[in-house]
């Protein structure tokens, strides 16, 4: 089956293996995974903080393209994307009159969004539409007994959640404890690795990042899977300035969680782009 | 319009003050009045309910000015009976009246007079083409049966049944558990005079239990309700305890005897366990036993049997069976009380996860001195906590859970920062949004737990976590909120922590309220007739509420509601027959094909067949004027006093021709 | 009118706070809840870096509602929220907390209320440029510049990963942008237009 996907504006930089893994995973499991064409930047969480119309508008741009391509479920890798994109939806609900206004000035600009496109992270698209048992079938046992910390970030299911309770989600649990991986309890699965403020605010940021480090160092992980570009490239840029400051080695390896799947596959790791990984795993167990 | 011969119609406007004179023009209206066919006269007034009001329309009436009456004034639910009595002083049948309502369906609703005023002519026009078709109807007395029913055996159904039995009448005390005590019987101390639970309620139970006119039908449901006020037949199974309640004696042997013990105990919100066969506490009332069928071995695969073995009076019955008891009363007190929120619906608060995180109804099982613990206040591990958080507002006061106060946990929480003090000597902090201990000795309560120096944090409980940030945390649960008074973010390190829990309708009320034919409020507790003036009184004549299945409330106030619904029935009862109105069926033999639909719909068995002539025959002292055969009469040849065919489209054709 | 010089600093007067200003949040789609609010301070809690706000945010919200408009705007709070939504789904009064501070963001930028070199705002605006000339962001470029604005010596820090993204192919050195940047940006412009 072919699945677009909105690539958001961190698949060509930070998040590239997150890229790679995911069209990976997705083709060993029968599927293909298309970039929507032309996207525009979802606006993040600056845009927002500007203008909120405008914000809103330019969110819409995508949907309206994805729209008018047939596209019925968006895949969104960046949990931060999920939530801009899908805020369209729940502002056509809570605001009508705000988002009549936007959107018939879109129409005019020949973008219409009509309200048809679900936004979905792929996560939930494996978990829900490709399945557990599915996954089993091409699983080689490569991970069995690897322990890993699921981190969810703050945005997977908030505000928005199909199917997850609001702090303690557990898809990712359940698919690797279905295909023979060790997954812990990581109560801060969904705490905010502090977004941009690592690159602003740096003392929040890399606090927010120790905390999380540190309670994954804790229950003794072999990776941190995360499901968020910035997430990850938080979670793994800066350990050793992190351990320094804090005087604690908090050195874990962080990956994407469809860099683990692809993993359990089989799948060769540069195709994984694995090696662009700061905090390589360790597998002497492959 | 002839048939009723010349009727000369009054016709009155009421101003209601400013309620209907601001938005209405009465003159105008009063003056279209008069243009009317058949009226005779039409007069405007203040205050038509009012002793002046009603004279005006006595005066008329005897003056043999008018012979038939309408009032345009409120709702009929206010002041049709007033008017009706009026009419009926006059000298006139006080059916001969109409109500237009021009307040709450015009003054009251509209924003513009002339479309008030001129929607009030129509609705006055109506009413008086109605009326000159009314026809003078006698009411009708029905005998109130004088046993009364009270449906939950909690406090609040406890004092019900003692008011009414003390005065003399017959009451059912149906109850779901195996004892009655309902939630009370759980509790340790109440607030806030620490008096022990076990000690006010067990002298009542007993009461109940040997009082000569109250039969208790403990560990029964009622199944189906018929009938209306004064007479109803309540369906009620008595579930199977397999012991003969004729013979046991309440010894207790088989509860010994039994080599299961280890179910976890209900009562005990599964604190501890029970044996199959047990007794939910000590000091139960009916002091008979129960088998559980579900874990008996012996309904298992017929092994085991050593109750049966034991019991010096052959009492266990591993054959009985349901029973299906009919009760006929003539009023219905409904304290089916309260369900406590499942704390697990909050993830962040880590009950499920943490088995020291506890709700308040395990904690007073805990503390309780017959309870799992004896009465120790422990962790789960057995040892003495040193530091308790208490959170308050845990499913209430919330939109994603319930928007509501449930009115005691302010309340209690202080009751259990206290008994901590008193057995541990624990350090106890207080999580809140707002104290609220607005009752007799409340406040001084408050005071009381305030001088103890229990740590009082205003903010409500964020998150409850046992992932440490310093040293001092590791080990321990922590408690983070923010200290809104001092305005920073805390977290608190404790070994135990309490959630004081809403309390919420019973899981089953909807179904429960739906054979009693009452409504519910938007949060599913049950709809009292009116919030003010009749909290224990329902929609539905001789159904009466009180306690916690009306809403969140103490212990005071459940007994309260328990006498005033008592007190409510028994003048039911005592009056000893009610007045129906006169909205029976009446057959038009003419018209009547013989086709019999209307034959199975009656409720009331008022119509049957009769063989020889082809016609139906109605019983009008059997007919309760529900209206389905009338509804159901494709030929029309039954007809409802009160809601003729034709007095309802001469009024729609009022309205239409008007308008 | 200044405060008598003895009272300077210990009372509030009404003539010091904006009355208006609570309803004027409160009209912004994602603010019409304020009024409601508890003050039950589940927000701070659960915010992740509430301790480091100055004015935690149930206490924020309640300034709004007294009209303290200068300390609201030129507080540090609006600026740390990252967006998280974890105050907004557990707030038992159900108010848009997260719409509330990007509503403030938005105010205190329209009121210059906050330093010129404060690297999040700084940001926001590096961000803004950056998507109105291509469609796209460019997150090595948007590093740089903010370091730029805020504080250069940062970038000699941050070489050393810099080069690690490069090494690893995780910079994107080029920029990419939209086929038609122009047009998104007249839409854009004409969105706001419709609004006034």
């Amino acid at each position: 089956m072919k699945y677009t996907y909105y690539p958001g504006c961190s698949m060509e930089g930070t998040g590239r293996n997150y890229g790679e893994s995911l069209v990976a995973v997705f083709k060993a499991l029968g599927h293909d995974l298309e970039p929507l064409a032309d996207f525009n930047c979802c606006g993040f969480i600056a845009y927002m903080s500007i203008d909120q119309a405008q914000a809103l508008a330019l969110a819409a741009r995508n949907l309206s393209l994805a729209e008018q391509r047939g596209v019925a479920e968006l895949v969104t890798p960046c949990t931060a994307c999920q939530v801009v994109l899908n805020r369209v939806d729940d502002f056509r609900v809570r605001y009508p009159q705000l988002m009549d206004s936007v959107l018939s000035t879109m129409r005019e600009s020949g973008l219409d969004y009509r309200g048809t496109v679900k936004i979905k992270h792929p996560l939930e698209v494996l978990f829900d539409d490709v399945g557990v048992d599915s996954m089993k079938e091409r699983a080689k046992g490569k991970l069995s007994g690897f322990r890993v910390a699921c981190y969810y970030g703050c945005l997977y299911n908030r505000p928005h959640t199909i199917s997850e309770e609001h702090f303690f989600p557990t898809k990712m649990e359940e698919m690797f404890s279905g295909l023979g991986m060790e997954v812990v309890d990581y109560h801060l699965k969904t705490k905010c690795c502090g977004g941009s403020l690592t690159n602003t605010v740096e003392a929040v940021g890399l606090d927010s990042v120790f905390k999380l480090l540190q309670g994954a160092k804790r229950l003794g992980v072999d990776a941190i899977a995360t499901t968020c570009p910035l997430c990850q490239f938080n979670l793994e840029a800066y350990q050793g300035r992190i351990s320094a400051m804090f005087d604690e080695d908090v050195r874990v390896p962080v990956m994407y969680f469809s860099e683990v799947l692809g993993l359990e596959f089989g799948i060769p790791e540069k195709e994984l782009g694995l090696q662009r990984l700061f905090a390589p795993p360790s597998l002497a167990r492959a | 319009m002839e048939r009723n011969g010349h009727p000369k119609i009054g016709v009155y406007v009421c101003h209601c003050g400013v309620n209907i004179a601001d938005k209405v023009n009465v003159p105008d209206v009063v003056e279209f009045a008069s243009s009317l066919p058949y009226v005779a006269i039409a007069r405007e007034y203040q205050f038509m309910c009012s002793d002046p009001g009603q004279e005006i329309i006595e005066q008329d009436l005897r003056d043999g000015l008018v012979d038939r009456v309408v009032v345009a004034a409120c709702s009929p639910l206010m002041h049709e009976g007033t008017f009706r009595h009026a009419t009926e002083e006059g000298g006139a049948n006080p059916f001969l009246y109409q109500h237009a309502n021009i307040r709450e369906h015009v003054s009251w609703v509209t924003a513009d007079g002339e479309l008030a005023t001129d929607k009030a002519k129509s609705l006055v026009a109506a009413a008086v083409r109605r009326v000159a078709l009314a026809e003078p109807l006698e009411r009708k007395q029905v005998p109130i049966d004088d046993h009364a029913l009270v449906v939950g055996g909690g406090i609040a159904g406890i004092e019900a049944a003692l008011v009414l039995a003390n005065a003399g009448r017959k009451v059912y005390l149906v109850e779901r558990e195996p004892s009655i005590g309902g939630h009370m019987a759980m509790f340790d101390k109440t607030f806030p005079t620490l008096d022990c639970a076990a000690c006010i309620l067990t002298p009542k139970m007993v009461q109940v239990g040997q009082h000569p006119n109250i039969e208790v039908l403990a560990y029964s449901e009622v199944e189906d309700v018929s009938g209306y006020v004064g007479n109803f037949e309540v369906r009620v199974r008595r579930k199977a305890r397999y012991i003969n309640e004729d013979l046991c004696n309440g010894c207790g042997l088989c509860i010994e005897k039994c080599p299961w013990k280890n179910i976890p105990s209900e009562f005990d919100q599964g604190l501890g366990n029970r044996p199959v066969v047990y007794m939910p506490f000590p000091q139960a009332v009916p002091r008979l036993p129960v088998i559980d069928r579900e874990h008996c071995v012996y309904f298992q695969n017929g092994k085991c049997g050593a109750c049966k073995k034991f019991c010096p009076r052959d009492a266990i019955d591993f054959e009985q069976e349901d029973k299906i008891v009919e009760l006929k009363v003539g009023a219905v007190v409904i304290a089916t009380g309260f369900k406590p929120f499942d704390a697990s619906r909050i993830p962040l608060y880590g009950y499920g996860r943490f088995p020291n995180v506890i709700t308040s109804v395990e904690f007073e099982r805990m503390a309780n001195a017959a309870g799992p613990t004896g009465g120790k206040i422990v962790m789960k591990d057995g040892s003495v906590p040193k530091r308790v958080g208490i959170a308050h507002c845990v499913g209430s006061r919330n939109q994603n859970y319930n928007s509501y106060c449930s009115t005691v946990c302010c309340m209690y929480s202080l009751k259990f920062a206290h008994l901590v003090h008193e057995r541990t000597g624990a350090e106890v902090y207080n999580f809140y949004i707002d104290m609220r201990t607005a009752g007799k000795g409340y406040e001084d309560f408050y005071h009381r737990l305030m001088a103890e120096g229990t740590h009082f944090v205003r903010g409500r409980v964020a998150e409850i976590t046992d992932v440490p940030q310093v040293p001092e945390e590791d080990g321990h649960l922590v408690i983070q909120a923010e200290d809104t008074l001092i305005g920073v973010v805390r977290r608190i390190p404790v070994d135990m922590v309490i959630l004081s829990i809403a309390m919420e309708p019973q899981a089953d009320a909807t179904e429960v309220r739906r054979k009693f034919g009452m409504s519910c409020s938007g949060d599913g507790f049950f709809l009292e007739k009116h919030p003010k003036l009749a909290p224990t009184a329902t929609l539905t004549d001789g159904i009466f509420i009180a306690g916690a299945c009306q809403g969140p409330k103490d212990i005071p106030a459940s007994v309260a509601q328990g006498q005033g619904a008592a007190a409510q029935a028994l003048s039911l009862i005592d009056s000893g027959s009610m007045e129906l109105e006169p909205n029976t069926a009446f057959l038009t033999e003419e018209l009547c094909s013989g086709c019999r639909t209307c034959v199975g719909l009656c409720p009331y068995n008022a119509l049957a067949f009769d063989e020889e002539r082809k016609v139906v025959a109605l019983n009008e002292a059997l007919c309760k004027g529900c209206g389905v055969c009338v509804a159901a009469c494709p030929s029309g040849a039954l007809q409802q006093h009160l809601y003729t065919d034709e007095q309802i489209l001469e009024e729609i054709r009022g309205v239409l021709a008007y308008g | 009118m200044k405060a008598p010089p003895f009272l300077q600093g210990r009372i509030t007067y009404e003539n010091q706070i904006t009355p208006d200003f609570a309803a004027e949040v409160a009209a912004i789609p994602g603010g019409e809840g304020i009024f409601e609010c508890l003050q039950c301070g589940t927000c701070s809690g659960v915010c992740s870096v509430a301790p480091y706000m100055d004015y935690t945010p149930r206490r924020l919200i309640n300034m709004v509602r007294a009209g303290f408009k200068d300390e609201v705007l030129h507080s540090r709070t609006v600026w740390l929220c990252t967006g998280c939504y974890a105050c907004a789904v557990n707030c038992p009064a159900g108010i848009h907390i997260t719409d509330v501070m990007y509503a403030l963001k938005r105010l205190a930028i329209r009121n210059g209320a906050h330093p010129r070199r404060y690297p999040i705002p700084v940001l926001v605006s590096e961000f803004i440029n950056n998507v109105r000339q291509t469609g796209r962001s460019n997150e090595a470029k948007l590093v740089v510049r903010v370091a730029l604005r805020t504080n250069p010596l940062r970038l000699l820090k941050a070489a050393p990963l810099g080069l690690k993204m490069l090494r690893s192919g995780r910079m994107h050195v080029r920029g990419t942008r939209i086929e038609d940047p122009q047009r998104l940006n007249r839409m854009l412009e004409s969105v706001s237009e419709a609004r006034k």
